[in-house]
């Protein structure tokens, strides 16, 4: 152990790869600072942990915001879900999920040493994640066109009015039964809904490149059944993606 | 719940099985959320049981997906203490703004549904549909 | 264990000289650099805020105008504010001594993600930037607490740069975020063998109860920041009441992280403390399982009490008196404390050298500010007190009088590891006493003019305030003069002090088993990890000056 100095490689030149190489005998993916893989695993996976937990808080204000509303100001919930499309949003919610099964699959494959399995997950993740995004910019893009936007810019065209106003009549909702005239607080559902919709779809968009950075090195090899620590980070990163849309589907489309 | 585990690490290999038996359990519970839309329970009741399913997908999800049930438990204290620390955010700023929201309600009732946004300029959108129809 | 008796071999290269250059700095993932780094860059942040501070306070020596128009003047607190909360006092001692002291205290290489830590750095740097620039390239008067509906209409006053210094915070938090993920993986996974969790030196128990608080709460400045910057941008609604929204709302975002931040600022501090007043009485820390665990239970409370800073802003008297009650809860874990340290003093030798001299000024001025706090704690009082200058001198007397003191008491305590030089003892006893005083001065009176009711960033006052404001502003010269020297003696310690010895207290945490200072790798061989308080292995050594390991008996 007195030779390490020489060894470890001097702090400022190597940046970009895993870890420093040096103490075991030359594996490249173990931390000089680390015991041995199994090691290192844990503590990336708790470190990924800590950070799904902030992640929760981050989204925690939007969904605090969103209680409020909902509780305070029911009304403006039973008509804003009126302008949106269930539809598309089922479809986004099997989108994603199926993309979470991917996912898994990836770290199942990446533990397996299955490198042409890994590759596929991963493709089909990514292709998930756009399948969302696109679904997504067709409802933002209707929405935007329809004056149905946040705030102060709310300004719904009179078809979208109508549209709604007549789901309304027919029964859709059992909170208006004599809603003619909208809430005058209803441009806040659109800003709660594009706030968290549209948080989540950063996250969405971070998620395509963490997984387009796993793809690279997926191909390259670099994945073994001894290393594959990121592979399973990410994962986890987008189960939880995954997980906040869980609940974002029923408190913004299904509302009764 | 059948798993396999590897030689090297102890780390757990969730077996295919469990994770098509996962997916398929939370395409049906996704669909059963959305049915149970199309029944009135009271719009109470209604979010309770959107937020019972959710929260059943959710745990699928973290269990399994996420690996929580095999891995070590300190992972699973920190989603649990994170999600316990949104619930208490989120309940005392409830309380807190359910007891003063009627002396709101009290001043906005004077005058009642006042706009907040200043009257919309004609929608140029909505103006030229209207010869259409 | 021959690594822990050796003196320093010059040959070796330490941390400081095994790379040279500036690139060998910026890009380096050590934690001893990093931590270098962001002392320095905290350091020169506690310098701007700090001559805002003045700026104000020669402001407020006359009753009308002195120095500055009413604008500006709003500004300067602002900035003042700004700065010392968000780019001094919350990553002063865990980013900047923390980074440095945590692993080697662990006996470890490094921290669990040294590439997380040196981002952590840059996303300092980049939010700090933001932060500054988008103060001088516009104006910002609405105090660090960017209440709305103020802070969110775009046509009032002349807060003009809400916006990008909201996103400015919003990226620092991140930077915190990143530290504290890093600190918690590193104590939970890299302890060494026979540190369980009971023989950990208690400033890692305090940086623990720190993290968890950074991760559990800063995310939610972050979301409160970015709605306030979105709000402004594009007029969401959710906290303008001219859109429908709600202002209270606002305050309860807000408060959730940045009163459980209050103690992201004290713990470290009490943490550094508790190693302090345990090393220079001699003495076994007394009650060290209470005091680790009231880091923790200072940490679950803190997060309870956000309502108290709220008693008057229409918060419904129900929660209001919930959350009085609850904070009084606090002060059972912060007065453990403070008994703790003074039984181990009980009867201990007490080796008066400048870091014990500040932990001394610690426990008193954070006794002052801890009680006052009771004051404002309680509903009847507060509703007299509140936004007055007793609020100011408040927390002045726990951030500054205890942060800030505790900060100094640290770096003089652990210089000869940081630079591997001692000191000027005298030099630094003359800038303790000179910031005791300044520090009294400035903010004693402070206490009498709120509870005569001079309220709180005001820039015109009655002229019956003039004379204890004068007398604040005096103080608060003698207090940046008394700082001048403390950390120019520190400075000039790092470059031309004599040469220190691997352990010059005869403290027994592990990092005074290496070199001072330590090589890049940081220990010969795995250091052995004993009761941290354990003074009895240590002989004094008169020819390094030092402390070393008493020869093991045979038994």
């Amino acid at each position: 152990m007195t030779d390490t100095a020489s060894t470890r490689p001097s702090s400022g030149v190597e940046v970009g790869t895993e870890g420093h190489a040096g103490e075991h005998g030359g594996d490249h993916f173990l931390g000089h600072h680390f015991k041995d893989h199994a090691h290192q695993l844990n503590t990336a996976k708790l470190g990924i942990w800590l950070f799904l937990g902030q992640e929760l808080l981050f989204f925690g204000g939007l969904f605090c915001a969103y209680a409020i509303y909902r509780s305070m100001h029911p009304e403006i919930f039973a008509e804003g879900h009126l302008f949106l499309d269930t539809r598309l949003g089922a479809i986004n919610t099997c989108v994603l999920i199926f993309s979470s099964l991917t996912a898994a699959w990836s770290v199942r494959a990446a533990q397996l040493n299955h490198r042409r399995a890994l590759i596929t997950a991963i493709l089909l993740t990514i292709l998930c994640a756009f399948g969302f995004l696109g679904i997504k910019y067709i409802e933002y893009a209707h929405k935007i066109h329809e004056g149905l936007v946040w705030g102060a810019s709310f300004a719904p065209s009179s078809e979208a009015v109508q549209h709604a106003t007549e789901a309304m009549a027919h029964g859709a909702s059992s909170t208006l039964t004599e809603a003619h005239t909208l809430s005058n607080r209803l441009h806040i559902f659109f800003s709660i809904y594009f706030a968290m919709t549209g948080l989540h779809g950063i996250h969405v968009v971070a998620g395509i490149f963490a997984y387009l950075w796993l793809l690279r090195r997926a191909i390259r090899g670099d994945f073994t059944q001894d290393y594959y620590g990121p592979v399973d980070g990410v994962a986890l990163y987008w189960h939880l993606v995954d997980l906040i849309w869980i609940y974002l589907f029923p408190l913004l489309y299904l509302i009764h | 719940m059948h798993t396999e585990q590897t030689p090297h690490q102890g780390a757990h290999i969730i077996s295919a099985k469990t994770l098509l038996a996962t997916w398929g359990a939370l395409m049906v519970l996704t669909g059963l959320t959305v049915a149970a839309t199309w029944i009135d329970l009271g719009s109470d009741l209604n979010v309770v049981v959107a937020m019972v399913i959710a929260t059943i997908k959710a745990i699928l999800v973290a269990l399994i997906f996420m690996h929580l049930l095999f891995d070590q438990k300190f992972n699973l204290i920190v989603f649990v203490v994170s999600v316990l620390t949104v619930v208490l955010f989120v309940s005392i700023t409830f309380i807190d703004v359910s007891s003063y929201q009627p002396s709101i309600r009290a001043h906005e009732s004077l005058e009642p549904n006042k706009p907040f946004l200043k009257a919309p300029a004609p929608d140029p959108a909505s103006v030229q549909a209207q010869p259409h129809p | 264990m021959t690594a822990t008796t050796m003196p320093m071999d010059t040959s070796e290269p330490t941390y400081l000289t095994q790379a040279r250059g500036a690139l060998s700095w910026l890009l380096t993932l050590d934690h001893k650099r990093i931590g270098i780094m962001y002392l320095v860059v905290t350091s020169a942040s506690l310098f701007l805020g700090g001559v805002f501070a003045l700026l104000v306070r020669t402001e407020l020596l006359t009753p009308g105008e002195t120095i500055m128009t009413h604008d500006t003047y709003n500004r300067m607190f602002t900035l003042h504010g700004a700065v010392m909360v968000f780019l001094f006092i919350i990553p002063a001692i865990p980013a900047a001594i923390g980074n440095f002291v945590l692993p080697l205290m662990l006996g470890v290489k490094d921290v669990a993600f040294p590439r997380l830590n040196l981002a952590s750095f840059y996303v300092w740097v980049l939010g700090a930037l933001v932060l500054v620039a988008s103060m001088y390239m516009s104006a910002i008067d609405t105090g660090w607490t960017f209440y709305a509906p103020y802070s969110t209409s775009k046509a009032v006053g002349s807060a003009t740069s809400v916006g990008t210094s909201a996103m400015g915070a919003f990226i620092l938090g991140f930077s915190s975020i990143f530290t504290a993920i890093n600190f918690i993986a590193t104590i939970n996974k890299m302890r060494p063998l026979g540190m369980s969790w009971f023989k950990m030196p208690l400033f890692l128990w305090a940086l623990y109860a720190t993290a968890i608080i950074q991760v559990l709460a800063t995310p939610v400045l972050a979301i409160t920041l970015l709605l306030l910057a979105i709000e402004r941008a594009f007029g969401l609604g959710i906290f303008n009441p001219a859109l429908g929204g709600d202002p209270v709302l606002f305050q309860h975002f807000f408060w959730f992280y940045s009163h459980p931040a209050v103690y992201i600022m004290i713990l470290p501090a009490m943490g550094i403390i508790s190693e302090v007043v345990s090393v220079f009485s001699r003495k076994h820390i007394f009650g060290y399982k209470f005091i680790a665990l009231s880091s923790l239970a200072i940490a679950f409370l803190g997060f309870l009490v956000w309502g108290h800073h709220m008693f008057v802003s229409g918060q419904s008297p129900l929660m209001s008196i919930i959350f009085s009650a609850l904070t009084f809860t606090v002060s059972v874990p912060s007065a453990i404390k403070v008994f703790n340290w003074l039984a181990t003093m009980y009867k201990g030798s007490i080796w008066l050298a400048t870091p014990m001299i500040y932990a001394l000024a610690f426990i008193f001025l954070f006794a002052i500010g801890g009680l006052t706090g009771m004051f404002l704690g309680t509903l009847n009082v507060d509703v007299h007190l509140h936004d007055t200058y007793f609020v100011v001198a408040h927390f002045h007397y726990v951030m500054v009088g205890g942060t800030l003191m505790a900060l100094l008491s640290g770096l003089y305590y652990w210089w000869p590891k940081f630079f591997g030089r001692m000191y000027s003892e005298a030099g630094a006893r003359v800038g303790a006493v000179l910031v005791f005083i300044g520090f009294n001065g400035t903010f004693f009176p402070q206490f009498i003019l709120g509870s005569r009711g001079m309220p709180r960033r005001y820039y015109a006052y009655l002229p019956q305030y003039q004379g204890l404001h004068m007398l604040s502003t005096v103080g608060a010269f003698i207090l940046g003069i008394g700082l001048a020297t403390a950390f120019g003696v520190l400075v000039y310690a790092a470059f031309r002090g004599r040469r220190a010895p691997a352990n010059p207290w005869g403290a027994n945490t592990i990092e005074w088993q290496t070199a001072s200072p330590p090589p890049s790798y940081n220990f010969h061989d795995q250091p052995e990890a004993g009761d941290p308080y354990d003074f009895e292995g240590w002989v004094y050594d008169a020819g390094t000056d030092g402390y070393v390991k008493k020869p093991a008996v045979v038994a």
